[in-house]
Parts: C-alpha cells; structure tokens; sequence
C-alpha cells in the first residue's frame, strides 16, 4: 500500500487554500484606502479564520496523521497472524492518528481509521509498524 | 463524526491559535496603516498643567481648515508633564512626535532651546510677542515665543488656566514648516498656520 502519494496529495490541499489567502490578504493590503480601511481588516481577518480553520481540520484529520503513516511505513514491519478478540468503540490518539484499538490476543495494536478490518473471530495477517497496523495481507 | 469529536477533543487549540493569530495581526497591521503621515498630521504637546486642549484642538481644526490647503487627518493637543530622569530623553523623543511644543516654567531646563530646538526662523517671529532667547556662542539667539507671561493676550491665553510662564518651540524635526525648513513638501505649512494662530493677540 502506498502512503506517500496520500500524503503529498494532503499537503497540497492545504498549500492551496493556503497560497490563495495570503493573495486575497496582498490585494486587500494593496487596495486599502482610508474610505475601505475597515472593510478590507474584515475581509483579511475573516479570510484568515475560514483558511485558518480548514488548516486547522485539515492538518489534524489528513495531514499528520498520513505523514506518520508514510514514515511507519518507511520503517521495518514485522507480521501479526491472529484473529481478532476485541475491537474498542471509541478512536483513540496514537502517534498523531486517530485509530481504533483491537486487541490481538494479548497484544493491543492501533488500525487508523482507513483500514478495513477483518470480522472479530476470523484469522488473518496484519502488517505492522509500531503497533499500527498498516495493512491487512491476507 | 466520531473521527471529528475525537480530533476536536486533541486540536481544539489549533482553532483558538486560528481564531486569534489573525486578529491579533491584522489588527496591529492595519492600525500602522491608519497611522496618519508625518504631513497628514499636527501634534502640539503641551509640558504642564491647565490646558484646555480639548477646546484649542476644536479651534485650531477650525482654523486650520479655513488657512491651509494642506491635508491634515490629524489635529492634537496634548498636556503631558516630564519627570526629571528621564526628561532628555522624553523630550527628545517628543520632537519626532510633535510640531509644536510648548513648554511651561514649571517644565523648563536651562538650555532647552538650543539643546533640543532651532533659532526661531524671522518670519515666525512676531514684533508684539515676547521671543524666548538664549545664549549661545557669545551671542543671544531666540529659539521660541513667549505665549503666556501673565501679561500679553493672545489666543493661547485664553485657554490656559495656570500662572506659570509658557513657552513655544518649533520642533526641528516637523515636515509642515513649508517654506522654511527643507523637510517640509510644498504647501506643508500647517505648523506655520498653527504657530501664527497661538500667537495672535486676542
């Protein structure tokens, strides 16, 4: 499985809205006169809190989390065969990803959200990296 | 929405730093923006006590609008009192941000004219105000007006409530002395103006 394309597609989505603010701020700046001075701070502050914002969501959601996948997947994996005993409701935070924690006999492994898990109970191999599975082989 | 409530409970502080950053930034930009220019602006400081500066900002704009073509955003008169420490370096400092400064006695150094201020050009001179003079190099030079000596009536009088003796000076760094100064553009001359009213016998 690839995760760099993933990752280098999210840090676009955000270099974008990004590049496209500070413009809509340079045009204000330059088109400010004393008639429009506060027209133009409302629209560069308002600008700035909805790019602001989707950063905000964006980084947290995509961004980060991706990266440390891209990075696990850089690093040695070792495989995990069982089945799964116990999947947990609530997402947790591991390592920037938000993920739901199954448990593996006695071992607890972190599956991001983007992964599709076998059913409790069936057998199957995980691809793991610093106890996130990163993918499901078979 | 789980994956939503889940980042929102560990970001949220991303959203505040969003909200604030550019608040905090355009405001302090845009408030350099507003600034009015040296030449857009007439600042008069007053050292001492019992101006109405109020009533001389009311009617110096008034005078000013009927007597300059010059583009003023900005009249002020401001009453301020130094303290002895750090007087030099006040005052000094006040000579970038005022036109005109008018000392009381009370706020009075021995060489203040010469140490912060020029010999008052002829044409600012008027024959029925006293000159503020000082010497320097063996010679007696004026470097301001009298505008308050309990005697002459002129129009700063009329606003001022105390008895001490007042002095004003042209600060050397002012951009609206046209034509007397190289600082100033053509037509900058709202200092001029301003320094010719104060001085007017009522």
């Amino acid at each position: 499985m690839d995760y760099k394309k993933p990752y280098i597609r999210a840090v676009l989505w955000c270099v974008i809205p990004a590049l496209l603010t500070a413009a809509i701020n340079i045009l204000c700046l330059a088109l400010r006169t004393d008639e429009n001075h506060n027209w133009m701070l409302v629209i560069n502050v308002l600008t700035d809190w909805v790019c602001g914002a989707f950063l905000a969501y964006f980084t947290s959601c995509y961004v980060l989390p991706r990266k440390e996948l891209y990075r696990l997947s850089c690093r040695r994996r070792e495989e995990v065969q069982g089945a799964i005993d116990k999947v947990e409701q609530q997402p947790v935070r591991y390592e920037r990803i938000t993920c739901i924690a199954v448990y593996i006999g006695q071992r607890q492994l972190f599956a991001p959200e983007e992964i599709t898990l076998p059913n409790e109970g069936e057998n199957a191999v995980f691809s793991v990296a610093g106890n996130v599975i990163l993918e499901v082989v078979g | 929405m789980k994956k939503q409530a889940a980042h929102l409970q560990y970001d949220w502080w991303k959203y505040v730093v969003a909200l604030l950053i550019p608040l905090i930034l355009w405001c302090s930009v845009f408030s350099v923006l507003k600034k009015p220019k040296a030449n857009e602006r007439l600042h008069i400081l007053f050292l001492g006590t019992g101006l109405n500066c109020q009533a001389v900002e009311q009617e110096l704009t008034a005078y000013l609008q009927g007597n300059t073509a010059q583009k003023l955003k900005s009249v002020q008169v401001t009453m301020a009192e130094y303290d002895d420490e750090n007087y030099a370096n006040q005052l000094l400092a006040a000579t970038y941000s005022y036109d005109i400064i008018i000392i009381s006695e009370n706020q009075m150094k021995d060489t203040v004219g010469q140490d912060y201020f020029f010999v008052l050009p002829g044409k600012l001179q008027s024959a029925e105000v006293k000159l503020y003079e000082e010497t320097a190099s063996d010679k007696t030079l004026p470097f301001g007006a009298v505008l308050f000596d309990g005697e002459q009536e002129t129009i700063f009088g009329k606003y001022y409530s105390g008895t001490q003796i007042c002095c004003a000076f042209i600060s050397p760094q002012t951009v609206n002395l046209y034509p007397l100064n190289t600082e100033s553009r053509e037509g900058d001359n709202a200092a001029v103006i301003a320094w010719q009213w104060l001085m007017e016998k009522l």
